[in-house]
């Protein structure tokens, strides 16, 4: 276990030296001058000389890598251009509002999916089933910013419970905070959740087949009991392995649904950047969800080997 | 004389239906697959025969015409210049299904590319590998949205945006299945019998590997429309007045209710066509290797 | 004083509460107001934009202002006394003037503020003529001025970037680090960007107690009935207009026609139509080929169907179509330019860009990330593709936009629009043509430049008149600009709001109460 924890770190730890380096790229990218791009988006002084300097763009390339990693390990990654304060700033301000969703859209991703799956798999080839596995297909189908738009007008205007966007902070009223929230979490739990019916249903059939699920059935035992003890904790462990999956799936999706609902987070913020070319903050924004994603694997492999007890005789 | 027979009977009794049963599903997934495919043709020959489907112009303004519901004259409605949506629709569905296709040849031809050397060549193993997951860390809107904001917003570089970010989850699958395959007798005799790494990778590893890897692309080609649809939504797609789904929809949110036709009839064409992709997606999976787990969507 | 401007029809509301001012003003409640757009700084000399304008106009005040028709007044002096050789403008100040710190207002603060303005306002161009700032008693304030300059006292007073006065401490801080004190009838609460904006009442806020003065622009009396104003950006037209109807926001900014047209039956949302917000415009780079060629700028001008494009702008907001750079009514009001207005010909485009050296190079179309400019863009894009004008359209963000359009490189023709232009007067034209701003880069123009200094050099109406229409003239001679026509807007705000007037400077929330 020892040693595959090492084995995991130092892996993780090479991953997050190429994800900077990608991140890094993304300015490097741009053709012409970035200079002249961000001196576009700056304060109404145009400072084309003072933002290469800043950023250092006149130097050659492995010295401004440097610079980047010497940046990154002390925290800092630099100046937004349009936001006049540091990108760590601006991307700490935001999380709360994502973190929130996130987790919101976790939560149902989960319990529908979950038990979705489940259900499907236990009742297979009947008409739930088929029900089940159709909305899911459905739900993975349907663009999900298109659906937030279509929510926005069902739910907040025909039938006026909740609001059509915006989000007030926990601080300002818990009650408004939940109910800003309820549209968007949905909206951007949808295609996460039929994919992890899929998951769970597959999964629950291959470990349903499997001869010690039918012994324990044909020792007589209850079949909630068979499923719960033996199949659920054999199924976890391919869900486990989604999370992460659904995870970069979930930031992904908070881009377009932030925008949707103006809810200002990450997810927003990404999507403002990229039209006024703040590139600072798109690769500090990148870098960030990267790492969150890379150390939340780490943290789902560390979970894993628990359950898997084949690991552990590595 | 051991009294087994009726734990036989049963047990066979049992089979019979499972086996039964599993045709069934077969038949009905394959009929979900006939059904996913007729979809994906419809956009297909949506996008090929464009010219001759419209009944405008797709660009054309009229603003005499803006806002108009769906009439005789207007099938789909028109947008707030006047322009007709079905036309728009159907032109759309090129940049839609052109973006879909070369990201998917794109990905296919360098992804499998990276699966093979890395399942094939030990020592390329680790770094390829460690460069993949570097790359799938980032979530696929951001760096397709991160990607073109750098290189500009056009219908090549959303393709080479969408490219970046399917192409670790592609190399792996083959990466997976080139380690089955390497193990294989017939590979190992062709080995033994002195055939060439090109060799060896072309003719014997690759085409045997390709099951998962259509299997993949099929669903790559899914999530290419909707991430297309998404960075055009945005304002990262070919820019104006080039009608793609997602800026349609874009074009169309101020007027929701008002004018719901102009959002609704590209969503729908979105998720058809995605729907048609992934119900072909299962089939081809299940034909190729029923017992594959799902690992992707 | 200059003379005031009637601009009849300007900013006449179509829907002013019948009820009237006799009507019982209730004290309290508090307004949700949605915006299109947010700010980036809340610094008081650092601001230039609409939705900032709206934010933080109702919390500071200046020296000048203008009215209801965009004409100058005094606000935080009494008056404004020139001296006969124009060089010498003396401000007595209002005694009494509460910061929202309690500290009484001098001059030492106004000094400090003009100082601080002159130097880091994106407006600081209007201060060039400026020789000094003097503060020589406790409440007089003294301009002196390098050489006379007849529209300075207009500059002083444009909103546009307003020379907002606070304390000499403040004053003294750097860039976004003043805490947000002045003498305006409503104070700061917080700032949470990307979340909301909220002021509320200033109790200590002393008004202007000039009998005979009401409510007018940013000036005259102000009286606060609300308590708080809170301020939240919802960019999706669509979520705002939810919002509205489901009573989540008492104010709603940017209603798109056809949103309009469906509220009109709903009894508990009242429409605020304002006829004239601003002009669009399409600038010409005069700077760069192949828009540097004449011909091919006035076969741009030919080939576009003007009423189209203002038609796409507007999307079923209020239009006009018409030629001047003033609205009607406006006293400078003439047919000057009216012949080379929406020619709408594409034969003649055709054959003025044979004319042309134009040899099919693609020209870049820049458009800004709002509604009527993209809108428009595309009829402009068509119309050019249909003269045989080869176009590329670049969608951006505004701040963007503007910083590219400052270059001579990067750009052949940008969308905007003027606001602040025709509302305040022809005067404001000069900055943008001849002025620093230079919007179509144009490296001298002679005729142009004599122009403006006839038109700035007397208070002659009839010279400034004539200087006016040959300005007129060349602006579509030479085609600087394509102006497409007259664009208002419309807000949609709970019905039980009364007392609110629309205003194209921005929303003013004294004056206005919820019933």
């Amino acid at each position: 276990m020892g040693r595959y924890l090492a084995g995991r770190l130092i892996s993780t730890l090479i991953v997050l030296i190429i994800v900077s380096f990608i991140s890094f790229c993304i300015m490097q990218m741009v053709p012409g001058d970035p200079a002249l791009v961000m001196a576009g988006a700056a304060a109404p002084v145009d400072e084309v000389r003072r933002i290469r300097e800043q950023f250092g763009l006149d130097q050659p390339f492995h010295i401004q890598l440097l610079r980047w990693y010497a940046g990154m390990l002390q925290g800092d990654l630099g100046q937004s251009i349009t936001l006049g304060r540091s990108v760590v700033t601006a991307i700490v301000e935001r999380l709360p509002s994502t973190v929130a969703l996130a987790c919101f859209a976790f939560l149902l991703t989960l319990v529908f999916g979950l038990i979705a799956g489940v259900a499907a798999a236990l009742k297979q080839d009947s008409w739930i089933d088929h029900a089940i596995m159709t909305l899911a297909v459905i739900g993975v189908s349907v663009p999900s910013f298109w659906i937030g738009l279509i929510m926005i007008i069902g739910f907040a205007v025909m039938v006026d419970w909740l609001p059509a966007g915006g989000y007030i902070t926990i601080a300002e009223s818990p009650s408004g905070w939940f109910k800003s929230l309820v549209l968007p979490s949905i909206a951007l739990a949808l295609l996460q959740m039929g994919l992890l019916a899929r998951i769970t249903r597959a999964s629950m059939i291959e470990v349903l087949r499997q001869d010690f699920v039918r012994t324990a059935q044909a020792k007589g035992l209850p079949r909630w009991v068979v499923v719960l003890k033996h199949a659920f904790m054999n199924v976890m462990i391919p869900v486990i392995t989604v999370i992460g999956i659904v995870f970069s799936l979930l930031l992904s999706g908070s881009v377009v649904i932030e925008t949707v609902f103006s809810i200002p987070g990450l997810g927003r913020l990404m999507a403002t950047s990229i039209v006024t070319r703040d590139y600072p903050v798109i690769q500090g924004a990148l870098l960030i969800t990267a790492a969150m994603f890379v150390l939340i694997n780490l943290l789902v492999d560390v979970l894993y080997a628990y359950f898997d007890p084949r690991i552990h005789y590595d | 004389m051991p009294t087994l027979t009726p734990a036989f009977t049963t047990t066979d009794a049992l089979k019979r239906a499972r086996w039964r049963n599993s045709a069934w599903i077969r038949l009905l997934r394959h009929r979900m697959a006939v059904i996913g495919f007729v979809f994906c043709l419809a956009a297909l020959l949506m996008a090929v025969f464009a010219d001759a489907l419209a009944t405008h112009h797709p660009e054309r303004t009229r603003i005499r015409d803006a806002f108009q519901a769906p009439s005789p004259a207007h099938v789909l409605g028109a947008d707030h210049l006047g322009r007709d949506i079905w036309s728009r629709v159907v032109y759309g569905s090129r940049i839609s299904i052109g973006i879909g296709v070369a990201t998917v040849v794109l990905t296919g031809v360098i992804g499998a590319a990276f699966g093979l050397i890395s399942g094939y060549f030990r020592q390329l193993d680790d770094p390829l590998m460690r460069v993949m997951d570097a790359l799938m860390a980032f979530p696929g809107v951001m760096l397709a949205v991160a990607i073109t904001a750098a290189l500009g917003p056009s219908a090549v570089n959303v393709v080479i945006a969408l490219t970046a970010v399917y192409v670790p989850r592609t190399a792996r699958i083959t990466r997976a299945s080139v380690l089955v395959v390497r193990e294989m007798d017939y590979v190992q005799a062709a080995r033994a019998l002195g055939a060439g790494h090109t060799r060896m990778i072309l003719r014997h590893i690759l085409p045997n590997s390709l099951g998962p890897l259509v299997v993949q692309l099929t669903f790559v080609f899914a999530y290419a429309v909707l991430s297309e649809a998404a960075l055009s939504f945005l304002g990262m797609g070919p820019p104006p007045p080039t009608p793609t789904w997602g800026n349609i929809i874009s074009d169309g949110r101020d007027y929701l209710r008002e004018a719901p036709w102009i959002c609704l009839y590209p969503g729908l064409a979105i998720s058809v066509t995605v729907l048609g992709l992934n119900l072909l997606g299962d089939g081809l999976r299940d034909v190729l290797d029923p017992r594959m787990k799902v690992t992707q969507g | 004083m200059q003379p005031t401007r009637i601009l009849a029809g300007a900013v006449i509301v179509t829907s002013l509460i019948a009820a009237g001012p006799a009507a019982a003003q209730k004290k309290g409640g508090d307004i949700t107001a949605l915006l299109y757009a947010g700010l980036n700084s809340v610094d008081p000399h650092f601001t230039g934009t609409y939705p900032a304008r709206s934010m933080i106009l109702p919390m500071y005040e200046s020296l000048m202002t203008v009215d209801e028709n965009g004409g100058t007044i005094p606000l935080l002096a009494e008056r404004a006394d020139i001296s006969a050789d124009g060089l010498t403008y003396t401000f007595p100040l209002r005694k009494g003037v509460k910061f929202h710190n309690g500290k009484e207002m001098t001059s030492a603060d106004v000094k400090a503020s003009m100082e601080r303005y002159a130097k880091i306002s994106p407006g600081r161009a209007a201060m060039d003529p400026v020789a000094s700032f003097e503060a020589p008693e406790k409440y007089t304030f003294v301009i002196k001025l390098k050489v006379p300059s007849a529209s300075f006292l207009d500059r002083l007073a444009s909103p546009t970037s307003p020379a907002t006065i606070i304390p000499e401490e403040e004053a003294a801080k750097e860039v976004n680090k003043t805490g947000n004190i002045s003498t305006g009838p409503f104070q700061f609460v917080e700032w949470i960007p990307d979340s909301h904006f909220r002021i509320k009442r200033f109790d200590g806020f002393v008004k202007r107690d000039v009998p005979g003065e009401k409510m007018t622009g940013y000036g005259g009396p102000k009286t606060v009935h609300i308590n708080t104003v809170t301020f939240r950006v919802v960019t999706e037209a669509s979520a705002r207009i939810a919002a509205l109807e489901a009573g989540q926001a008492h104010l709603v900014e940017d209603v798109p026609g056809p949103a309009a047209e469906r509220l009109k039956s709903n009894p508990k949302i009242k429409l605020y139509d304002m006829p004239t917000f601003q002009m669009p415009v399409l600038y010409l780079n005069h700077s760069l080929a192949p828009t540097s060629d004449l011909k091919l700028r006035q076969a741009i001008q030919a080939a576009i169907d003007l009423e189209e494009a203002i038609g796409a702008a507007a999307a079923g907001a209020p239009y006009v179509v018409q030629h001047a750079w003033v609205y009607k009514g406006h006293p400078m009001y003439s047919d000057a330019g009216k012949a080379l207005y929406n020619i709408n010909n594409i034969n003649k485009a055709k054959q003025l860009l044979r004319e042309s050296s134009y040899k099919g190079e693609e020209l870049q179309l820049n458009v800004g990330n709002l509604g009527f400019m993209t809108r428009f863009a595309v009829i402009v894009q068509q119309a050019m593709k249909g003269a045989g004008i080869n176009v590329k359209v670049n969608t951006m963000d505004l701040g963007t936009l503007f910083s590219v359009s400052g270059k001579d490189e990067g750009w052949h023709l940008t969308t905007s629009g003027f606001g602040s232009q025709p509302f305040l007067g022809p005067y404001m034209y000069q900055q943008i043509t001849t002025g620093p701003a230079n919007l179509a880069r144009r490296k001298g123009d002679a005729t142009m430049e004599a122009a403006w200094a006839r038109f700035d050099g007397t208070r002659d109406m009839a010279i400034k008149q004539a200087a006016w229409n040959d300005i007129t003239q060349r602006l579509y001679d030479e085609v600087y600009f394509v102006k497409l026509g007259d664009l208002g807007m419309k807000y949609a705000a709970v019905s039980n709001l009364a007392g609110f007037r629309a205003y194209p400077g921005s929303l003013r929330f004294w004056d206005a109460w919820l019933d």
